[in-house]
């Protein structure tokens, strides 16, 4: 009887110790708390899409897929892809750029390496909404830094944010400042893990320094690359803090972008069906996106760290 | 040789051209913030102020309650921080050294969650927030975060580091698994939670548009949504707008070039392990 009763208690205490708690503790608290405030919201937004949903007359009638024919139809709609496409295309391809070419040449110099890393880091830890402002500011037609840098120099004023031709352009220049430290930090360190024997023996073969860069340093580099674009290309499709605080998507729609219609219909217009459905739409974009890279890199190999 | 030496002056040239670049737009905002307002708007325009006004400071951090709203900020950014390192780290533990049946499952649907777009979840969660009535709580902005996919999937990695017979010995000297998670786990990765604090940290005192969608009462907003409210009420009061930014700045500027190592590795790390 006795022995039956410890084999009882070992048995239960084997069935549900510890570590059973505190499995059933962890992931049941990771159950409840991603289906709560992200699966269930995500498949309630997809069912919304479907839906004239407003929130402030807690209207929601079944509308079928109109919610989505209007958007197709919408020229706004292809605009904002077009502005999100503009807006990342040139800031990854600046951004990557400019790292690249500024992390050899701090991995070139002799001195001051630690230096140049920190200043070119600290846009980076700098708050966004505070950078914004203070790009803002500094592109003012009148009192801002940069027209009064071209009148020192005799130069016709631009009108930065206030042109729709310079609205663009003045919030991915802003991007590169913001971003290019991350990137530039990212390349020294892939710098640093190529073998110094690849080079040397480059070298004893006579190769110029064109030659190492594009044979040796760029493919080399290839992982670093992939990394800081790919995880660009998705952060860029979704920008919406330099639009909302620097130019509200205009002048116009010239800086009209995905996220920041979705933010205009959901908030300004409270018209949460309609935001739903450009946000699944955009959704879809970036999954393209996402699946054309990684069948890229499967087909060529990369990303093998 | 000669040759060497021109190229190295070339280079320096250059990069100090990008440092001038880079330290500029801060330059301009603390210098600015010194100034009068009359001195701001003038043309031709003064790079360092006449005189160094810094009742600015005072204005700002007292009557426009930035004073409030910094406090605020650091009570939202140290909780909501503490939270997601306990549950990264105790999350890391558990789907990393602990084996179970539909682990990977949960595991690999962690990792997919990163790949949602915000744009995607904002509005019905704004939806959430009202039914749950925390619209306006500093709960919508704590309670939803705690979970960080990004800070499980990088303790984990950190947590796979630990030795298994380091466990092994303690289960055997009859540890149960929360005090081997308390006194064992959590100070051998320690390294890796500051790395990850400042990660989160910096991503919390940063969050503008949640904040500004779910708190609507003056005196619980943050700074960045201060910063915005405040933007909108002096339009033209650049002598405080730049103050009410080096504030918002200049802080973390601070920390970052106290311990810049720490906070380099940190924030890269998400690239060069990813």
């Amino acid at each position: 009887m006795a022995s039956n009763l410890t084999g009882l208690r070992k048995s239960r205490r084997f069935r549900f110790g510890s570590r059973e708690l505190i499995i059933s503790v962890t992931v049941g608290a990771i159950i409840i708390h991603y289906g709560m405030f992200l699966f269930f919201p995500i498949l309630y937004g997809l069912y919304g899409s479907f839906f004239d949903w407003n929130i402030t007359t807690s209207n929601f009638k079944f509308v079928g897929i109109d919610n989505y024919a209007r958007k197709l139809q919408d020229p706004v709609f292809w605009k904002s892809l077009f502005n999100n496409v503009y807006f990342t295309f040139f800031s990854v391809l600046l951004v990557t750029v400019l790292s690249l070419i500024i992390a050899l040449s701090i991995h070139s110099v002799k001195r001051f390496k630690t230096f140049f890393r920190t200043v070119y880091f600290m846009p980076v830890v700098t708050s966004l909404v505070a950078a914004s402002f203070v790009w803002k500011w500094m592109y003012d037609p009148t009192m801002g830094l940069f027209n009064q840098i071209l009148d020192m120099f005799n130069l016709p004023h631009v009108e930065w944010l206030t042109d729709k031709h310079t609205a663009m352009p003045s919030i991915i220049l802003m991007t590169v400042w913001k971003d290019a430290g991350f990137a530039i930090v990212l390349y020294m360190v892939g710098l640093l893990n190529i073998p110094s024997s690849l080079f040397e023996s480059a070298k004893i073969d006579g190769a110029n320094s064109r030659a190492i860069f594009w044979n040796i340093t760029l493919p080399m580099l290839r992982s670093t690359t992939f990394f800081v674009v790919v995880t660009n290309i998705i952060g860029y499709l979704q920008v919406f803090i330099p639009i909302y605080l620097m130019t509200k998507g205009g002048p116009g729609t010239s800086t009209f972008t995905t996220s920041f219609m979705i933010y205009d219909a959901a908030f300004d217009y409270y018209n949460f069906g309609e935001a739903s459905t450009i946000s699944f739409l955009l959704f879809f974009v970036i999954l393209i996106v996402t699946f054309a890279q990684t069948a890229l890199t499967k087909r060529r190999g990369g990303f093998d760290q | 040789m000669k040759r060497e030496k021109s190229k190295q002056a070339l280079l320096y040239l250059f990069l100090f051209i990008g440092v001038s670049v880079m330290i500029a737009p801060f330059l301009w905002m603390l210098l600015s913030s010194f100034k009068t307002n009359a001195e701001i708007m003038r043309v031709p325009f003064t790079i360092f102020p006449e005189h160094f006004k810094f009742s600015n400071y005072a204005k700002v951090w007292t009557e426009v309650q930035f004073s409030v709203y910094f406090k605020n900020s650091v009570l939202v950014a140290v909780t909501r921080t503490a939270l997601v390192l306990y549950f990264s780290a105790l999350a890391g533990y558990v789907l990393g050294k602990l084996q179970f049946r539909g682990r990977n499952v949960i595991f690999i649907l962690i990792l997919a969650t990163m790949m949602v777009p915000w744009p995607v979840t904002i509005v019905p969660q704004y939806q959430l927030m009202v039914w749950l009535g925390w619209k306006g709580s500093y709960l919508s902005l704590i309670v939803p975060a705690m979970f960080s996919s990004f800070g499980i999937f990088m303790m984990r990695q950190f947590v796979s580091h630990v030795p298994t017979e380091l466990l092994e010995a303690a289960r055997i000297d009859g540890a149960g698994e929360f005090r081997i998670f308390h006194r064992l786990v959590l100070p051998l990765v320690s390294n890796s939670l500051s790395a990850l604090a400042i990660i989160i940290f910096l991503w919390t005192w940063d969050d503008f548009l949640w904040p500004y969608l779910m708190i609507d009462d003056q005196s619980q907003y943050l700074l960045p949504i201060g910063l915005a409210f405040f933007s909108g009420q002096f339009k033209t009061s650049y002598d405080l707008l730049y103050t009410g930014a080096t504030i918002s700045v200049i802080p973390v500027l601070i920390l970052y070039i106290l311990f810049q190592k720490r906070f380099i590795e940190g924030i890269t790390m998400s690239g060069i392990k990813g």
